[in-house]
Parts: C-alpha cells; structure tokens; sequence
C-alpha cells in the first residue's frame, strides 16, 4: 500500500514535467537514427586529385577507370602536379594520383610507374582507399599484360581468381544491423541507471528524503518506490526503440522474442543497481552525473558497442568482461542476427544474472546505510 | 560591463567548485581516463582476423595459398577444416570470420589459365569488420595471384615485366596508417564536449532550483557579468585539461603537435568557449538540473560523436545530417585540431574554420545573455 503510492508519488512527478518526458522518448529515437545513418565506415565518394601529365589514350583510360570505380570522386584534375599537395592539405582531396609524363609509353615499352599520394589523417579511408586504388591501378596493369600476350607468337594463358563471397547473417554488410541493436543497451544504461541515480539524488539535494525517513515508510519499500518507475520508463523505451528496429529499420529478429525480452530485463536490473550505488556516493546531482559519465562513458566504449572488442589490447579485453553491458550486447546480437538461442548463451545470460543480483544487492546494502 | 563585479562572481563559482572536490577531481581525470581508455580501445587496424580454410584440392599450390593467409600479420588460421559445411559452423560458434575454400582442381586450373572463382564465406554481423576483411583478403589474392602469373611467365620465358605499373605509395602525416593517430587529436575535441557540457549545463539551473536565482536577481551584476563570471573558471579548468590531453597524448600514445601550439592552444579556447557557451544557453533554458543535463548529452555529446566526422566519415551521411553537422562546432573543431596535430598547417589553411567558430561562440553566448536577461 505504502509502496503503491510512493511509486504513484514518482510517476506524478515524472509526467508533470512535460519536457523530462520527451526527453526520455526523443533521446532513443534520436539516438538510433543519428546512429541508423550516421554510423557508416564504408569507404565511398573519396574526394581525389587525378593529375595526368601524359594526356595519351592509356592514361586517360586509367583515369576513367579509376572515376568510374564508384570509390571515388574527382575533385579536380590538373596537369601540374605543384597542384597536388595543397589540395591534400587544404583538405579538398585525401588522395592524390599522379600520372607523368611518358607513362602511355612506358606501358607500352617496359614498366610504367604511377604515384599515389594519401592524407592518412582519416587512417581507415586512408587505408582503404589506397587499397582500393591499388587493386584498379593493379588490374589495369593485367590487362595491359594480356593484350600484350596476344601479341606473342606463343601466348602463355594466365589465370586471374577472384572471390565469390558470400556474408552470413548480414549479405548486404549494412552497419545499421549491427550499430542498432546495440543501441538498444545503450539506451536502457543511459536511462536507467542515470534517471535512478539523479532522482535518489535530487531528493537528497533539495531536503525531501529527509522528510520520506521520518515517516513510517521502510528504507526497501523507498527504495523499490524509486526503482520501479524508472525499470517502467526504461521497459516502454525498450518497446519504442525495438520496434522501431524491427518495423523502421527492418533488422531481422532471427532468434527468440521471449529470451531477447528476458536479458534485457535481466540488463535493466543490473542498471537500476548500477544508478542506486552511483547516487548513494554523491551528495548533488552534478556529482550523480559526473559519476555516472564516468561510468557510462567506458562502458559505451569497452563493450564493443562501436569498435570490436577483438581489436583491443590484450590486456584489455578481460576488463571489457567485468562491464554488463559487454554481456548484452553479446546476446541481443546474437539473438538478432544469429538467431542463437541458450543453448549458445546461457553463459552471458548466466553472467548477466549474477551481475544483477550482485549490483541490487550492493546498491540495496549502501542505499540502507547511507539512510541510517 | 564591469570586471570587478564579473571577477566576483568567478571567485563565488570557484569556491562553489572548491567546496566539491570530487567533481573537480572527476573534471580534472576525465581527460585523462578517456583517452587511456579510448586510445586503446579504439582500433580500427585489423590485425589477425580468424579465418578457416578448406582445402578441397590438397595440393601445393593450395598449401602455398592457405600459407601466404596465415603468414600475414592481418589474419590468423584458426583451423583447416575437411569441408565448407564444418568452417560454416564455426563461423556460427563466432570461432573465425572468415572462411576459405580451395575448391579441387583448383591448381589444375591455374596451371591451365582458367579462370577461377574461390568462394568465401564472411561473418556479416559486425559489417565494419567484415567489409574491412574482405577488403584485405581480395588483396592478399591479387598478390597471390600475381606471383603466380609471374612464376607462369618465368617459366615460360617471357621477359620479365610481372608488373606493367609500378606503384609508388606515400602517405603524408600518418605514415604507418595507425588509427590512433587520427583517434587522439578527436578524442580531444570530444572531451572538451563532455566538460564543457557537463560543467556548464547545471549552473545557471541549480540556482534557479535552489533559489539563491532571486538573489541574484536582486543583486547589481549585470547578465553578461553573471555569466562571464560563471564561465571564467571553468574555462581555467578546460584549459588544464587540454594541456593535461596533450600530455597525455604525447606520453602514452607517442602523439605530438605537428604544428603549432600556441595556435592549438588558442583554436582550443575559442571551440572550449563554444562548447561551454552551449551548456550555458541549455542551462538557461531548461526548468530542471536533471533536465538540462539530460539534453547536455543529446545536443552536444551525441552530435559531436556520431555527426562530427570524429569516427564516421561526414560524405558517407545522407544530406540532411550533412547539412546538420556543419552547424556542429565539433565538426569545424575536428578540421582544425586534425590540420594542426597531425598535418602541421597555419592559420592560413584554417581560418575559415576558427572564423566559424568564433561566430559560434559569440553568438550562443549573446543567445544565453538574452535569455537570461528575460528570466532575470
């Protein structure tokens, strides 16, 4: 009964405050889409340089087939190549090709040389992109060597492999597959354990909790008051974000609605633990924040969220373990785009269960303390 | 104007902070802890991606083929599996990546100057590090297949030009393509972000909440005064914080200013400016401390992550967030600190830029004023 109102008490507050709530629906919905479509790596539409000082049939053949890749785009062609660095430092193009003069012969004769010259500010189109350009330039080459063979009295037959590839569980390799179901962790970490942590706080901060302890209501019975609301507002964001996943994005769910429901519960919890500890340590809401930012922030980063853990350090990846939200992401994306079920994930959602009882505990223990 | 009173409300802020130490040690670290955190993690160069090979022709040109994968440092075999359906299934059990398959006759075929198509099997479900793994396999490919053309006509006694075009690779300022060298120049840009946001979104706020607003209110000092004040300390703690990023920078990632510092230090004041000028129109804006920190994160932290061009290339969004993040600061800041970090250019190059910036600045902090001035 005491429970019952406090939790009303909350959600009173919560809807009086018009802007607090869009917030809470904008921010999910903001952050899947800037993440939805602003999140692509792929290396398209580079802006390049062509400086070709041979102006021969060769040449300009190079050129087109180079403009032609898809990769690229031409922001400027010139014959000098006095031209070439100040357009790379200026930032106009990232990659310089030069082709001197006499190259149309030199192909013809013996071996004709090509300079490439990259801004490696940007390292991954960098590197991409000159790889890219590398294998046009390198093709282009092949077939200037096989017209060549026809030529001779005994053509030897060479043989080019190329792939046929073919991608699991993402044949089209969008980034939007991976990057949103991640953000559906995101926003049950950022909402949760934030809003819980702030509101403990802000009771704190303006003399209310005061007032609540002198009344007859129990230190659990607060606590779950504050708990409950906030689990609530972070469940609703969960259904907001995942159906915009499924029906506006159209990522696939392959595995089982019911378990990918259960771990994000399971998650929810170890969040709620995570916001009551942060608030039981700070005395103002700029405090909670901090705290919180100085959690969340490597928590975002360490869990794979954006950047492979595979890649890290090897000293780093064990810490990546001790961060719920690693465990998560694991399995909402397998569930998603693998189609796993427990019997592949039954150790992170083992995992994720101790996290959660060990974070309500904790947070529930400190949360006592600090009262009495 | 007058710069006693403003300096007065600048030694009330700070002994405000002082009373706090904690969000003052938290403001002093985070710089610190980020970038040792994300300097690490952040990694975009592959290295020993897992991959699987079938070997379906058991010959030596296929051993030759699965050696030349697993000697380069960009992948690692996990296993040589007996068919495709087996590399299928680890692929599934996310133990490799990637998987290969010889198919038999594939030597034969070489031999004969067929053309071949392998067939190749890819973890699509982080599609950066797939589209990147397949990028790096069809160039160990091509390099495989051109030694074998150049043993072909070795053979066969043709002259010797394996290669008609010779390329000639250079890359400027980032020599061995690491991506941390681009990482740590943005990083700082996204911590000034994070403090001037955090910092400032509260101030004016937590007095209106409080109540010590009408106070103020009823004081002499003047808006603009009020916040010049408000600012002035924590532009001294942002600053420290660049210098300490820098440091930091240097020391653990060997990554130093290219050009000039004084010009670094400066840009990064005026961008420190816009950054703190945003949490502060926020503050004037928001009923709630909790509100006005929520919103810091979304119109500033989310913007200057994801629009910037810090980790996504700009020319890759739709146009719409194209046009959005030329109104970001962050995206113009990220020019300038990428330019003078790594390139080493002057203020010739990026004028433009810092121009933009300064009417950023300006302009939000005569925005707060304004507000400000109503609410008072």
């Amino acid at each position: 009964m005491r429970l019952r109102s406090l939790i009303l008490k909350e959600f009173r507050q919560y809807r009086r405050d018009k802007r607090m709530l869009a917030m809470t629906i904008v921010a999910p919905i903001l952050q899947l889409t800037l993440l939805g479509y602003a999140a692509n790596l792929d290396v398209e539409d580079l802006p390049i340089i062509i400086c070709d000082q041979d102006l021969t049939a060769e040449s300009r053949r190079l050129v087109a087939e180079i403009e032609n890749s898809g990769y690229f785009l031409t922001k400027a062609q010139t014959v000098r190549s006095d031209d070439l660095m100040p357009a790379l430092d200026r930032g106009d193009a990232q990659i310089a090709v030069h082709i001197p003069r006499g190259f149309g012969e030199d192909l013809r004769e013996n071996g004709a040389a090509v300079q490439v010259i990259v801004d490696g500010t940007d390292s991954n189109s960098a590197g991409i992109g000159t790889g890219y350009l590398g294998g046009i330039i390198v093709r282009h080459g092949a077939r200037v060597l096989e017209r060549r063979m026809e030529s001779v009295a005994t053509p030897v037959k060479l043989s080019t492999i190329e792939t046929r590839s073919r991608t699991s569980y993402n044949p089209t390799l969008e980034s939007v597959y991976y990057m949103v179901p991640g953000v559906l962790g995101l926003v049950i970490l950022v909402i949760t354990s934030n809003l819980t942590a702030l509101s403990i706080v802000r009771e704190r901060e303006t003399g209310t909790l005061e007032q609540v302890m002198v009344t007859p209501i129990r230190a659990w019975e607060l606590m779950v008051g504050k708990l409950v609301p906030y689990a609530l507002v972070a469940s609703a964001d969960v259904c907001i974000v995942l159906a915009v996943v499924l029906f506006w994005f159209k990522v696939p769910l392959r595995g089982s609605f019911t378990l990918l429901l259960f771990s994000a519960v399971l998650f929810l919890l170890t969040c709620l633990g995570t916001g009551l500890l942060a608030s039981t340590v700070s005395r103002t809401q700029q405090q909670a924040q901090m705290t919180m930012f100085f959690l969340i922030m490597p928590a975002a980063i360490l869990s794979g969220f954006m950047y492979p853990i595979e890649n890290m350090p090897e000293w780093l990846q064990p810490v990546t373990l001790a961060i719920p939200l690693t465990h998560f992401l694991e399995i909402i994306r397998a569930i998603m785009l693998k189609g796993s079920g427990v019997a592949e994930l039954w150790g992170e959602i083992l995992a994720l269960a101790v996290f959660a009882v060990g974070l309500i505990g904790a947070g529930a223990l400190s949360f006592r303390k600090r009262l009495g | 104007m007058s710069a006693r009173r403003m300096l007065a409300i600048a030694r009330k802020e700070w002994i405000q902070i002082k009373r706090d130490p904690r969000s003052l040690a938290v403001a002093a670290l985070l710089p610190v802890v980020l970038l040792a955190i994300m300097g690490h993690a952040i990694d975009f160069d592959l290295k020993e991606l897992p991959f699987a090979f079938c070997d379906l022709d058991t010959s030596a040109t296929s051993r030759r083929l699965r050696e030349s994968l697993a000697q380069s440092d960009r992948f690692r075999l996990v296993a040589s599996v007996p068919s495709a359906a087996r590399g299928e299934e680890m692929i599934r059990e996310g133990e490799c990546l990637l998987l290969l398959v010889a198919p038999s006759g594939f030597s034969e075929d070489l031999a004969a100057g067929e053309h071949i198509a392998l067939q190749m099997l890819l973890d699509g479900s982080d599609s950066n590090t797939a589209s990147v793994a397949r990028g790096y396999l069809e160039a160990a490919l091509t390099r495989f297949s051109a030694s074998v053309r150049s043993d072909r006509l070795r053979e066969s006694g043709m002259p010797e030009t394996v290669a008609p075009i010779s390329i000639s690779r250079k890359v400027l300022h980032n020599p061995a393509l690491e991506s941390r060298q681009s990482i740590i120049p943005g990083l700082i840009v996204i911590i000034l972000v994070i403090l001037g946001a955090l910092l400032t979104a509260g101030t004016v706020v937590r007095e209106k909440e409080r109540g010590t607003f009408e106070t103020l209110a009823a004081s002499p000092v003047r808006p603009a005064e009020v916040l010049l004040g408000k600012l002035l300390p924590f532009i001294v703690i942002g600053m420290a914080d660049v210098v300490l990023a820098i440091g930091t920078g240097a020391a653990v990632f060997h990554v130093y200013i290219a050009g000039s510092v004084t010009l670094f230090l400066a840009t990064s004041l005026v961008f420190l400016l816009a950054a703190l000028a945003v949490g502060l129109l926020i503050s004037t804006i928001a009923p709630r401390e909790q509100v006005a920190m929520l919103a810091a994160i979304l119109v500033t932290l989310l913007p200057a992550l994801l629009l910037s061009g810090f980790v996504y290339p700009v020319r890759n969004m739709p146009l719409l967030l194209q046009g959005i993040s030329k109104f970001i600061p962050a995206t113009h800041f990220l020019t300038v600190i990428r330019g003078i970090y790594l390139k080493g250019v002057g203020l010739e190059v990026i004028w433009p830029q810092v121009l933009i910036l300064v009417v950023i600045a300006s302009a939000l902090f005569v925005i707060s004023v304004k507000r400000f001035r109503k609410q008072l």
